[in-house]
């Protein structure tokens, strides 16, 4: 029963959701279960959030390694939920100065907003900014031709990495118009248009036959591993 | 006497070839209206979802060379005569609620007229508005409450009041309306103007408009009443001035432009041309006329369809055939597969590195005496890289319970949390290995993304896993992960179907499964016959693609020779096909 | 030399790649100067997509991206904003993800309010805000803006704001602009909007890694494509030679100010993307560098093996 009863739903809402988009009466269906699946994923975050205080809560009791990190997790979480949710400082909206809460919880100037702008933003920011490092070390260690594909590759790379710069235009800024689609920057934009569009379809393609491929596996409940629960 | 007559002759006609050639020269520089197309036919696309109606027409008997375009053109929707009632009648309970000498009975009675059509239009689907649909259902309980209340709570009153007033702003405009608001609105501010900034600078001098706007204050209570209420007067004026020529506009149909339409080869070649127009709403009828345009941009007389056509939703949407069609044939082709191999024959499938090293990953786990890391993307239960990811590690669990190591499976969201707790320990438990299962080793960190990487970076710098496991989607923190797993040494086995991160992977990890390999992971981790079937299916998929491919650039390729050739029928027919390939098979 | 970088610590690289970005930065800034931009022809289009429209005209901005991505595809947000804005476009801003209502809050306010303090909210231009759903969203939106959308972002009815009345769907959009870092984001505007309904006119900017994924869509449903930061270089190159005068700084006298080369010196906020140039440049510089000097190290170890 306990597997029973997922695979029936999954099998019903899949082939359905499949058959309702050839009935103009029923092509809003799969909005409609995005809708419900986004009231789960909703109801989620409460789970989430507990098993997150449970994990720090019991790091902190168990004195664990790194259990102070943990204390700074739950006063961050809880701070920024208490501040969010009660809209602590913010002033009420202009069209509503009645109700306390009518303001929105990102007035510039207010608590959360300054949690968002001089923390939430310059963590994330130097997380993606850290990118740039480790494709530097990526490219010394992983790049190297081995062979002839892997020299083509490297040619390429060279040629894409000059042509997004000014150093593309300035190697080949001599060539004559008549030759201007060997300039590195023009180069550049063919390579990307042409050759690089050509790989990626292809890899699409793959992907979406596996996506077909997958999902009518689980729908028809020859893969059941998702549901855990073992074999029957 | 001879000599005169012949040169009366002469001159006689010299005088009407000059006239003759006046009025062809005159002709010619005026445009000749072109003959009108002819024989327009309007129907409702078969097996369609109520958007689209057809129009067939024969061109115009002029020379193709002098036509330039068509023109097609279809009516403005109108409101039914129903709707447009029920909004007078509402408009005039909001008057009524707005007004407080009215008497109660007279108001009971509006709005129990009214309640019902108020109720209907709240439960209604027509319009498909939802804004206007949820301002009805308020007003409809506004107005129960205030009834229900006896009418004696002024607080009630006002809500429902400004619920009905809400509602009366949120009416959706037919097409008509909107087009007899954009010309109202330029006339009713002329006519504010006009009635208003004669007194205003009599009174106040030529900088009466910063009087007006920026030292208001200044101006005396009673004169700026006075000036306030000459404004309401202009702009009921303005109104009734739009609405008096709205009303002389009468029941003459609008038309709206659809298209210019250039007849193409084919259609020269046939002598008709035919148009799908779109966009249409269903519950509405239109009209059609065409038009033909020479090349001096004069236009000729349309010729309009003989009957008024309304869209009609089917239960079938036949644009999408091509699409049934192919669903049918790829999902045929992996039942078939699946059955052959549960009927016994062998299937062959080829070696993918990276699941063949799956083994060796949790061994070397196992022999370092370290933890194994899986990571099933950041994306939700609703993505089917997430699906598939679960599935390998299922697979992965299942090894690791044998090989006694230990799996940590850290996620960012909650719902893959609780679907890998399930999957894990149902593998442990496979695997006999029960007691061996360790919740807390499955948890959800964040919804955030860098601050999921963040952690993962931590734990991975801390805890050293020997093996790193990247089944799922992943954006930009792919290359942090794997640089950061390649730094402390472990083995790293990748799997996304996301092209932009496949480089990063392929660049840092040890093996990485790219697209249609990951997707087909779970099926090879699992050996068994009728999951290795499924993908046998998938290659039909991609034989009927490269058919469709080399099909369609041959077609295209024959287009292009056909064209500079100037083969106009032989392109005509080509380029039928490559828009059908385009249009139909293709979207 | 040769063993210090075949066994060279990432930390040293991560050094090299720190002062390759962190000293032209300085450089660029103490001296203001930058390389020249030669726009190719995909910023071109996207360019005059958004020039070539009548004054006027109804313009959808999607900013579809985070902080993350802020360095990145924040110079192309601001210049949208602000071509829109110097065209008279009525501009409706929305996002599709959580954290993008912020972007538009940051544009509006570095943008429209400083250099464009004429234009009135709900005429000009209109903020509605982040809806969940994804690609629903779009779905829903490209036939009936109200069925989600039943107020702005400050909660002001939609019937009540005058842009807003003049528009039902995304299908009375004259230019869709979507700023994207990755999904939802301009695939899905592709997909959802301009692939069902050909006659939307969309152009978009994208951070570097997902350009690639794009180009398939040009010139059909993309009319244009900014690719990461030297797209968003190339169109405020584009958008600086148009309305230079207007965006340049202003001395004393108000009038604007002008180097020595003729050019109009551009207020900072509008040059981003150039100034970003010039680190790119010496990063990129580094890591061919790296490459060549890894496939030295490569080749040398591979020769000593031969020998062996």
């Amino acid at each position: 029963m306990k597997r029973t009863i997922p695979l029936f739903i999954t099998a019903i809402g899949g082939f359905v959701l499949i058959a309702a988009v050839f009935s103009g009466y029923t092509q809003s269906w799969g909005e409609v279960a995005a809708i419900w699946f986004d009231v789960l994923a909703a109801i989620a975050y409460i789970l989430g959030g507990g098993n997150l205080m449970k994990i720090h809560l019991k790091k902190i009791s168990d004195r664990t390694e790194g259990w102070a990190y943990s204390v700074v997790t739950i006063i961050a979480f809880l701070a920024t939920l208490i501040i969010g949710l009660g809209k602590i400082g913010v002033n009420p909206s202009e069209q509503f100065p009645d109700y306390a809460w009518s303001g929105s919880y990102r007035e510039v100037g207010g608590p959360f907003w300054w949690i968002y702008e001089y923390a939430f933003k310059p963590l994330t920011a130097t997380m993606f900014a850290m990118l740039a490092f480790y494709v530097a070390s990526a490219a010394f260690r992983a790049f190297r031709a081995k062979n002839l594909e892997a020299v083509l590759l490297l040619g390429t790379a060279f040629i894409i990495l000059l042509g997004r710069t000014y150093a593309g235009v300035w190697v080949t800024g001599w060539l004559p118009d008549w030759l201007s689609g060997l300039k590195l920057e023009n180069v550049t934009v063919t390579i990307m248009k042409v050759f690089n569009t050509a790989g990626n379809r292809a890899i699409m393609i793959g992907i979406a036959l596996g996506i077909a491929s997958t999902s009518l596996r689980v729908l028809l409940g020859v893969d059941r591993s998702y549901l855990g629960g073992g074999e029957e | 006497m001879k000599v005169a007559r012949v040169i009366g002759v002469f001159c006689v006609m010299g005088a009407a070839l000059a006239v003759f050639s006046t009025r062809t020269v005159h002709a010619q520089a005026t445009g000749d209206r072109p003959k009108p197309p002819w024989d327009l036919v309007a129907k409702d696309r078969p097996w369609d979802k109520g958007e689209k109606i057809d129009l067939r027409w024969k061109l115009s008997p002029d020379d193709p060379d002098t036509i330039a375009f068509y023109r097609v053109y279809r009516s403005l929707a109108t409101k039914p005569a129903e709707q447009v009632e029920f909004e007078d009648r509402l408009e005039v309970l909001v008057d009524l609620f707005e007004d407080l000498d009215v008497p109660p009975e007279q108001l009971r009675a509006a709005i129990e007229e009214l309640l019902p059509r108020l109720r209907a239009a709240a439960a209604s689907e027509h319009g498909r508005h939802c804004e206007y649909h949820h301002h009805a259902r308020r007003a409809v309980g506004a107005v129960e409450r205030y009834l229900a209340a006896g009418m004696e709570n002024w607080e009630l009153n006002r809500r429902a009041g400004k619920a009905l007033s809400t509602l009366e702003n949120a009416i959706p405009l037919s097409e008509v309306q909107r087009e007899n608001e954009e010309l109202e609105t330029s006339e009713e501010r002329k006519a504010k103007m006009h009635l208003t900034e004669p007194v205003l600078e009599e009174l106040f001098g030529r900088q009466w408009k910063e009087m007006w706007e920026e030292r208001a204050d200044e101006i005396p209570a009673d004169v700026r009443m006075w000036l306030y209420g000459r404004r309401i007067a202009a702009e009921a004026e303005a109104e009734a001035r739009a609405r008096a020529t709205a009303a002389a506009r009468g029941d003459a149909v609008r038309w709206k432009l659809v298209v210019e339409l250039e007849p193409k080869a084919l259609d020269v070649h046939t002598g008709e041309m035919t148009y799908t127009v779109e966009m249409l709403d269903r519950f509405q009828e239109y009209s059609f006329k065409v038009s033909a345009v020479n090349r001096a941009q004069v236009e000729s007389d349309a010729v309009t369809a003989a009957a008024r056509v309304q869209p009609v939703r089917q239960i079938y949407d036949g644009a999408r055939f091509a699409l049934m069609v192919i669903v049918f044939v790829i999902c045929g082709a992996v039942m078939f597969f699946i059955q052959m191999a549960r009927s016994g024959r062998p299937l062959k499938v080829r070696t993918i590195a990276g699941l063949s090293a799956v083994d060796e990953a949790v061994g070397r786990a196992t022999e370092m005496g370290r933890s194994i890391l899986f990571v099933a993307g950041i994306q939700d239960m609703n993505d089917i890289q997430t699906i598939a990811g679960i599935t390998v590690l299922s697979r992965v669990s299942k090894l690791a319970a044998e090989y006694d190591a230990r799996v940590e499976v850290p996620t960012a969201r909650s719902l893959v949390m609780t679907a890998a707790r399930e999957t894990v320990q149902a593998a442990y438990l496979e695997a006999g290995r029960p007691d061996a299962y360790r919740r807390d080793d499955i948890y959800y960190v964040t919804d955030e993304q860098f601050g999921f990487v963040a952690y993962l970076q931590g734990m991975m710098v801390r805890e050293k896993p020997a093996a790193c496991f990247y089944m799922g989607t992943f954006f930009a923190e792919s290359l942090i992960l794997a640089e950061t797993g390649n730094s402390i040494g472990a083995i790293q086995i990748a799997g996304t179907a996301m092209p932009a991160q496949l480089p990063f992977f392929v660049a840092a990890c040890d093996y990485t499964l790219i697209g249609e390999e990951f997707f087909a992971a779970s099926a090879y981790l699992s050996g068994e016959a009728h999951q290795l079937g499924s993908l046998k299916g998938q290659d039909v998929g991609k034989l009927i693609v490269g058919i469709m491919v080399v099909a369609g650039v041959i077609v295209a390729t024959a287009l292009s020779i056909a064209v500079l050739a100037d083969h106009t029928v032989g392109a005509a027919y080509l380029e039928a096909i490559v828009e059908y390939i385009r249009k139909v098979i293709l979207t | 030399m040769y063993e210090f970088f075949k066994t060279l610590d990432r930390r040293w690289i991560f050094l090299m790649m720190f002062l390759a970005v962190a000293v032209p930065i300085l450089i660029i800034g103490a001296t203001g100067r930058t390389f020249p931009e030669e726009p190719t022809s995909l910023a071109r289009a996207v360019f005059h997509a958004i020039e070539d429209l009548p004054e006027g005209s109804k313009v959808l901005l999607s900013y579809d991206y985070d902080p993350a991505s802020e360095g990145e595809l924040s110079p192309m947000a601001t210049m949208f904003a602000y071509h829109c804005a110097a065209k008279r476009h009525r501009m409706y801003f929305m996002a599709l993800w959580p954290v993008g209502p912020q972007m538009v809050d940051d544009t509006i306010e570095n943008v429209l309010k400083k250099d464009f303090p004429e234009l009135e909210y709900g005429k000009d231009y209109v903020n509605l805000g982040y809806k969940s759903g994804y690609e629903g969203v779009i779905k829903v939106i490209i036939t009936d803006f109200t069925e989600l959308y039943t107020t702005d972002t400050r909660g002001t009815p939609w019937g009540t704001i005058p842009m807003c009345q003049e528009v039902s769907s995304v299908q009375d959009m004259d230019l869709l602009v979507n700023v994207s870092a990755g999904y939802a984001g301009t695939k899905e505007w592709v997909q959802y909007a301009v692939t069902p309904y050909p006659k939307l006119t969309m152009v978009a900017g994208c951070t570097g890694v997902q350009a690639p994924l794009l180009y398939p869509y040009i010139p059909q449903q993309l009319q244009g494509l900014l690719g990461a930061i030297k797209g968003a270089a190339e169109y405020e190159a584009l958008v600086t030679e148009c309305y230079g005068a207007r965006m340049a700084r202003r001395d004393a006298e108000g009038n604007p100010m002008v180097d020595d080369d003729g050019m109009y010196v551009i207020r900072g906020k509008y040059t981003e993307g150039i100034r970003r140039m010039g680190p790119q440049l010496v990063a990129h510089l580094l890591m061919i560098l790296l490459i060549i000097v890894g496939n030295v190290i490569y080749f040398v170890e591979r020769r000593k093996e031969g020998r062996r």
